[in-house]
């Protein structure tokens, strides 16, 4: 026993074992990315910033059933609706206070039609706390620039649902 | 009593019921789309299916009689097979649409498919759709919602009285619909919207407004008649969004009329959220201080004997009670409650309510009107005078014709001499009326108002004491008064008569006799303005605002609390269920204002003070919700004088009757329906 | 079987004649009073023999008001049972039987030939007015199916020939005889073979 430690510190056994790994980590992929240049993976199921969708058609999605507003646990969905002309139930007011909403995704979990989603998009920090309460205009806005995504996301989680 | 076990609980129940009934009774819950207490059976939903011993197949328990021995099962594997089948079948045909219906949230059939529905759909066939029907501006059909369970059916031609909705067809094909899509001709006719499980009738004044969840539930009384029918009023923030029915079997049951339903939109419109004066002819806004001020100074500056008060028609008891404080306090000696003159003898208790009481008149074997039309003066009384009806064919007499009553009865005579030959028992009438054992008499206002007025009220009364009539069991005489607060305003004493003049008020009034006029939401009152200095204080800006010189904004009877007594002498709390618009201010506290101005003293201290004097002053009371006690007067009135004259029931523009109803929208359109029916019958 | 339509094309009244309306007070007699209800469906019957075979709406009017029941009820009658028809029919009313035991023996075949000497759509009425054609359900005569309601007739034991022979006649206005078309004696067994298990029954 005592043999065998005696010709590991006489031969620095330890020491070169030490470099043999770190020279093999050298050559082996990065494990960090360079994050605002470069961006990490996300699921499909990832629960980042809420959009209102719209139809192919141009017209929106959400019926005004209120039920993305009774199920959210913090409370920071308001819905106004009214019944149009047409007959159809639409929202006239759908407000998310960003700041309550703790992501839990119950809200798109509850949705009929697809209409409320939470895209992959997580950076929209911002300078002012009133930015943060999103409006019906705000999330169609949403919507509509992450349209290809959310249907792409929707369609891969389908299997599961 | 017969014995019936269900589920190995052995229980005792009365003859003549049904085995859900019994079911019911031993507190196992069965569920149901057509089966309703108070209609007629119709066992075509299928949705109760119980298990019975000895029976092959389960049976339908709504329509099954229970018979002493039944062994009846509710929890058993069949019972839950036969409800998912029937569920799924009711389903198959059903829309998938609850995300965009209305009774989302308080559907029955969504409550019930969650225990016996099936999560996926094994039809695959085209659903089937059905064309929408128009029932008028209340009523918003989507008739592929349907699951044909005929209780708007049955409660159109029960209740309603109006036999126009029908189910044609059959089969997959059968439709509800009215005769050739015309609305429904009945002031009952929104409760079939309370009564549809699914949401194939909804709304139309509340269609996609709010979701049951959101809506904070006042449970209060109504005010549009004198009849009090409990209600639960729904708001979303400020807005009242809309009036639901709540049981109670003495009044309302579980009905309301279309009136007290939809005019909550008129709580919304034309509301006085300001004090105003007229300045130069046209109405300015002002400040509390000011108006104040001016009041307290037009009061001062104005002889006692030339001011004049007068309470609405929607007043609460404190309000009226506070009022007349104030008036006291200053000396005024003209008041008076009623928007016309008709005849009053405030003596004792029951010379001014409805004695029998409303549900007394289901045990009533002989009804007579006098000058009354109760369909459009007290519906839900109406409602109950049929119900009778229906179940016992009871006779119906009436002095005066008051129109389609939505039952059958006969015109004994249609002048006061009729009714003079009546209480000397010298017409067919009067023995119709004598050889029953439980009759009743109901005057209504438009008598009251004739001539002998007096002579009709104290000959009937005097009748029904000379043959026993009155008695500490059964009491026959009743007035139906029409507004919800006179009964209050009686009792507290808000009118000056004398015993030889009971109209003084209103003759001083129409000969312009008045100088200063303070109206406390008196929008009925018959009055042409002269040179009258007059202070409005009120909800609505209806027709008294608009030529008032003083405005002072009030709650309307949803935004303040307050005590009602109906016509029966039941005593009810009104509840504040929201808040008014603007900067009005509650009517006892406006009266504060002007008396702390006045004398340097408040009225009352605080409200729970009010309410205590106001119960102080109420005759003969014992609790809220109960009936009064005493039966019998014993004081002798004189008859009065006698004139023939021919008994005209004065019609009420039903839909229109007070300022809430002539601001809302929806009464508008219901009028403008009502009329067009009218003129398309004349026209054929 | 679809929701019966009602027609588009109304007549502005209805009244009995004055030897329905005679038939009509017979047929009040079989009621008790006060079940004067009962009636409605004689009389709506009555009302589409006087009337060219269909009911217009006036007649349902006129019934409700004859036996003071809401129109309402008269209209969930007429609309629940087949046979009232509340649409002008032609002359000759053809009611093909489509239940199973005609299906069977090919009614399907029937329909075909009414959809192309009649009309393509039932109850439309033909090019030359005379006729129309309608499905039915089972019409009681399984014996001899398949089978056709003319009017008030039978037409038993058809296929496609005699079915189009029968058409044919209809639209020259000159019927054919009802019964059986393959010689049978009502319902016997055919070529006289009028023995069951040897004894001699028919």
């Amino acid at each position: 026993m005592k043999l065998n430690r005696f010709f590991k510190i006489i031969f620095l056994s330890e020491f070169v074992k030490a470099i043999i790994i770190a020279i093999k980590e050298i050559l082996k992929k990065k494990k960090t990315i360079n994050y605002p240049f470069e961006k990490g993976k996300i699921s499909p199921r990832f629960r980042g910033e809420h959009a209102l969708r719209r139809y192919p058609n141009g017209e929106e999605r959400c019926i005004a059933c209120k039920l993305c507003e009774a199920v959210c646990p913090a409370q920071a969905i308001t819905i106004e609706n009214e019944e149009r002309p047409d007959g159809s139930r639409k929202t006239t007011r759908y407000d998310i206070d960003m700041i309550k909403c703790i992501y839990c995704g119950l809200c798109e979990e509850s949705c009929p039609v697809d209409a409320i989603v939470q895209g992959p998009n997580f950076e929209f920090s911002t300078e002012t706390r009133e930015e943060l309460y999103y409006n019906k205009e705000k999330l169609l806005e949403n919507g509509d620039r992450w349209e290809s995504v959310l249907a792409e996301n929707i369609k891969l989680d389908k299997p599961y649902r | 009593m017969p014995k019936i076990i269900i589920n190995d609980k052995e229980i005792e129940f009365e003859n003549g019921m049904t085995v859900l009934q019994a079911c019911e009774l031993a507190g196992f819950e069965i569920p149901r789309f057509c089966y309703h207490e108070r209609l007629s059976i119709a066992g075509n939903c299928r949705m109760c299916l119980v298990e019975m011993e000895k029976s092959p197949k389960p049976i339908a328990s709504c329509a099954m009689p229970a018979t002493d021995g039944m062994n009846i099962k509710t929890n058993t594997s069949m019972v839950e097979k036969a409800r998912k089948g029937v569920m799924e079948f009711l389903l198959a045909n059903h829309p998938l649409d609850c995300p965009v219906c209305d009774q989302g949230g308080e559907c029955d059939l969504q409550d019930q498919s969650l225990y016996y529905g099936f999560d996926k759909s094994r039809f695959k066939e085209n659903k089937r759709e059905v064309k929408d029907k128009y029932m008028g501006p209340l009523i918003k059909t989507i008739m592929t919602r349907c699951i044909h369970c005929t209780r708007c059916v049955r409660f159109a031609t029960e209740v309603g009285g109006v036999t126009e909705l029908g189910a044609i067809g059959r089969g997959e094909n059968m439709e509800i619909t009215t005769y050739l899509e015309k609305s429904m001709e009945s002031e009952l006719s929104a409760n079939v919207i309370d009564l549809c499980p699914v949401g194939a009738l909804t709304s139309k004044p509340y269609a996609f407004e709010a979701r049951p969840w959101e809506l904070k539930k006042t449970e209060t009384i109504d005010v549009m008649d004198s009849v009090g029918s409990n209600i639960r009023v729904d708001t979303y923030g400020w807005e009242v969004k809309r009036i639901l029915p709540r049981l109670n079997n003495n009044i309302n049951e579980e009905w309301i009329s279309d009136k007290t339903r939809y005019a909550c939109d008129g709580l919304l419109k034309q509301r006085l959220d300001k004090p105003y004066k007229r300045e130069n002819g046209k109405l300015v806004e002002s400040t509390w201080d000011e108006i104040i001020n001016i009041v307290c100074s037009k009061i001062k500056e104005t002889e006692k004997n030339l001011v004049a008060a007068h309470v609405g028609d929607m007043q609460s008891m404190e309000t009226i009670n506070s009022f007349k404080s104030l008036l006291d306090s200053i000396g005024v000696n003209n008041y008076d409650f009623r928007e016309k003159p008709f005849y009053i003898n405030p003596e004792n208790k029951i010379n001014y309510i409805f004695n029998t009481s409303i549900k007394g008149i289901e045990e009533s074997d002989c009804i007579v009107l006098v000058g009354s039309n109760p369909r459009h003066e007290a519906t839900m009384v109406n409602a109950r005078i049929r119900k009778n009806f229906v179940n016992k064919k009871t006779s119906i007499l009436s002095f005066g014709n008051p129109g389609d009553l939505t039952y059958d009865y006969t015109i004994v005579g249609n002048t006061t001499e009729d009714i003079k030959k009546f209480v000397n028992k010298q017409n067919k009438a009067s023995e119709i009326f004598l050889k029953s054992k439980k009759p009743i008499i109901i005057i209504g206002e438009s008598a009251l108002e004739l001539e002998s007025g007096q002579f009709i009220l104290e000959s009937i009364k005097k009748f029904l004491l000379d043959n026993n009539f009155i008695n500490e069991k059964w009491n026959a005489f009743n007035i139906l008064i029409q507004n919800a607060s006179s009964i209050g305003a009686i009792d507290i004493g808000f009118l000056k008569i004398s015993k030889k003049n009971n109209f003084e008020f209103f003759n001083k009034l129409n000969n312009h006799q008045f100088s200063l006029l303070y109206l406390v939401g008196s929008d009925n009152l018959d009055f042409t303005k002269k040179d009258e200095f007059i202070i409005y204080q009120g909800s609505h800006g209806d027709r008294t605002a608009q030529i008032a010189d003083i405005i002072l904004p009030s709650p309307a009877f949803t935004e303040q609390n307050g005590l009602f007594i109906n016509l029966e002498g039941r005593l009810q709390k009104s509840i504040k269920s929201t808040y008014p618009p603007g900067v009005a201010k509650e009517d006892w506290r406006i009266f504060n204002l002007i008396s702390r101005h006045l004398n340097n003293q408040d009225l009352f201290k605080n409200f729970k003070e009010l309410r205590d004097n106001t119960l102080k002053k109420i005759k003969d009371h014992s609790d809220f919700d109960v009936l009064p006690k005493t039966k019998i007067s014993q004081e002798n009135s004189e008859i009065g004088s006698f004139t023939n004259e021919s008994v005209l029931i004065k019609a009420i523009d039903y839909y229109f009757s007070n300022s809430i109803a002539r601001s809302s929208k929806t009464m508008s359109d219901c009028r403008a329906a009502r009329s067009k029916n009218l003129k398309n019958q004349t026209g054929t | 079987m679809s929701l019966k339509k009602v027609h588009d094309k109304q007549p502005e009244t209805f009244e009995f004649t004055k030897e329905n309306l005679e038939l009509a007070n017979n047929i009040l007699k079989k009621y008790p009073e006060g079940r004067k209800k009962s009636a409605v469906m004689p009389l709506l019957y009555l009302a589409q023999n006087q009337n060219d075979n269909w009911i217009p709406l006036a007649a349902l009017k006129y019934i409700g008001k004859f036996l003071s029941m809401p129109y309402v009820n008269v209209y969930e009658v007429a609309t629940f049972y087949t046979m009232y028809n509340l649409a002008p029919v032609g002359k000759y009313f053809v009611q093909v039987c489509t239940t199973s035991p005609c299906l069977l023996r090919g009614a399907n075949e029937i329909v075909k030939v009414c959809q192309d000497k009649i009309s393509e759509n039932k109850e439309t009425i033909s090019k030359n007015g005379l006729c129309s054609w309608t499905e039915v359900e089972c019409l009681g005569a399984c014996v001899n199916a398949p089978m056709i309601q003319i009017n008030n007739d039978y037409y038993e034991d058809l296929d496609k020939n005699s079915m189009e022979k029968i058409v044919d006649s209809l639209t020259e206005n000159k019927p054919l005889k009802p019964g059986s078309y393959r010689g049978r004696k009502s319902s016997a067994p055919e070529k006289n073979e009028n023995k069951i298990n040897g004894t001699n029954n028919a």
